[in-house]
């Protein structure tokens, strides 16, 4: 595939810069165009990501600060919104956040979710 | 940190699963995907994500992705205190070490642990499950009662798999456990995200306008490094910008920003 990475490096680093250049590049295409994904590249996105996540433990231990997403469906469109707005890996750092609505509302969750602390 | 079900019902699944595969192989240890109930052969066979494997390529590159779907972590734990998955609690779920412990590959059974963490709900009928009367009064000639909605034990699933679990049993885990909340997804929820059980659990679904058939946000929640929640949100769609008009989807209004806590 011509327009991702150099043939020689198919599985390497540049290879998977290629391959998520490609696939951000529907940024700037009409909502919904096919991304034109080789079906090597695709078999190789499997087997190494499957090597990644069974190397790591099915109970993850993660730390914070972190981004939470749920359910993308599909909607490839909607999941590159997500990332322009929540920031690209690894890129990600928390936005400075004045506007968390009222500062009441925060003590609020803060003395709901604290409860047994304050309670004990 | 995401929760689940990349797969199914959208018209990109495959650009969608293979851009969250390439970030996780490119960011290992800083980049992580849990499964949901449609990382599963039997579920995205019906829904979707084998129909387009099989047009732009082919049956094969389907199995090839629900082999990886079945190396999946089903469950994550955030600095000890915040515990997510993408459907919900187990009532054979007594110690963390059983998840820690389900083999993998594995194919998501009917019924048991790994079948509830990808498919159970917090009970929605808020309404008559269990309400008591906790005390009445007489006032002005008519007589009032204050009620409190319980929402209590474990109850049948609408899905016709898993189960539905209630407050009671959220506050229990987290008190056995010595956690502060639940994180899932799961249940298409009007704001983007939804508390549950006093805020002891959240729903988050980040697929705006779902389906084209809801009018939903999207959400995507923040903790910060003293485990402060916050939530931004995908702005729904307009009828207009529905019917056809969505050419700015991938760069319009996002706005919007809920506040939460530990």
């Amino acid at each position: 595939m011509a327009q991702v990475a150099n043939i020689n490096d198919v599985g390497g680093e540049g290879w998977i810069d290629g391959i998520i250049e490609l696939l951000l590049s529907a940024r700037n295409k009409k909502p919904g165009t096919p991304v034109d994904l080789q079906a090597n590249d695709a078999t190789l996105l499997c087997t190494q990501a499957r090597e990644v996540f069974l190397a790591q433990p099915m109970l993850l231990e993660l730390g914070a600060p972190i981004k939470i997403c749920g359910d993308v469906h599909g909607q490839y469109t909607d999941l590159l919104r997500l990332f322009e707005y929540g920031g690209f890996p690894p890129e990600v750092r928390l936005m400075p956040c004045p506007r968390y609505g009222s500062l009441c509302e925060i003590s609020t969750f803060v003395m709901l979710l604290y409860r047994p602390i304050i309670c004990f | 940190l995401f929760l689940g079900d990349y797969v199914d019902r959208g018209k990109q699944s495959l650009e969608v699963v293979c851009l969250l595969f390439a970030y996780k192989i490119k960011y290992p240890e800083n980049f992580f995907l849990l499964r949901g109930n449609h990382e599963c052969a039997g579920i995205n066979r019906i829904y979707g994500f084998y129909d387009e494997c099989r047009r732009r390529f082919s049956v094969k590159m389907w199995k090839q992705f629900c082999n990886t779907f079945n190396c999946l972590p089903c469950t994550a734990v955030i600095d000890d205190k915040i515990i997510c998955m993408h459907g919900g609690l187990s009532p054979e779920l007594s110690q963390m070490e059983q998840i820690a412990n389900i083999a993998r590959p594995c194919d998501v059974p009917d019924t048991g642990l790994l079948c509830d963490i990808l498919w159970a709900d917090p009970d929605p009928s808020i309404t008559v499950r269990c309400v008591k009367a906790t005390s009445c009064s007489f006032l002005h000639g008519r007589l009032y009662f204050s009620m409190v909605v319980v929402q209590q034990g474990w109850g049948e699933n609408d899905r016709g798999v898993s189960f539905t679990f209630g407050g009671d049993v959220v506050r229990q885990f987290l008190r056995r456990h010595d956690l502060d909340l639940v994180v899932r997804a799961h249940q298409v929820v009007e704001d983007g995200y939804e508390f549950f059980a006093g805020r002891e659990l959240v729903t988050v679904f980040s697929a705006p306008n779902y389906c084209g058939e809801f009018d939903n946000a999207g959400a995507m929640m923040t903790v910060d490094d003293t485990l402060m929640c916050s939530f931004q949100i995908l702005k729904p769609a307009s009828a207009a910008q529905q019917r056809g008009n969505y050419a700015g989807g991938g760069r319009q209004g996002t706005a919007g920003r809920g506040g939460g806590g530990r």
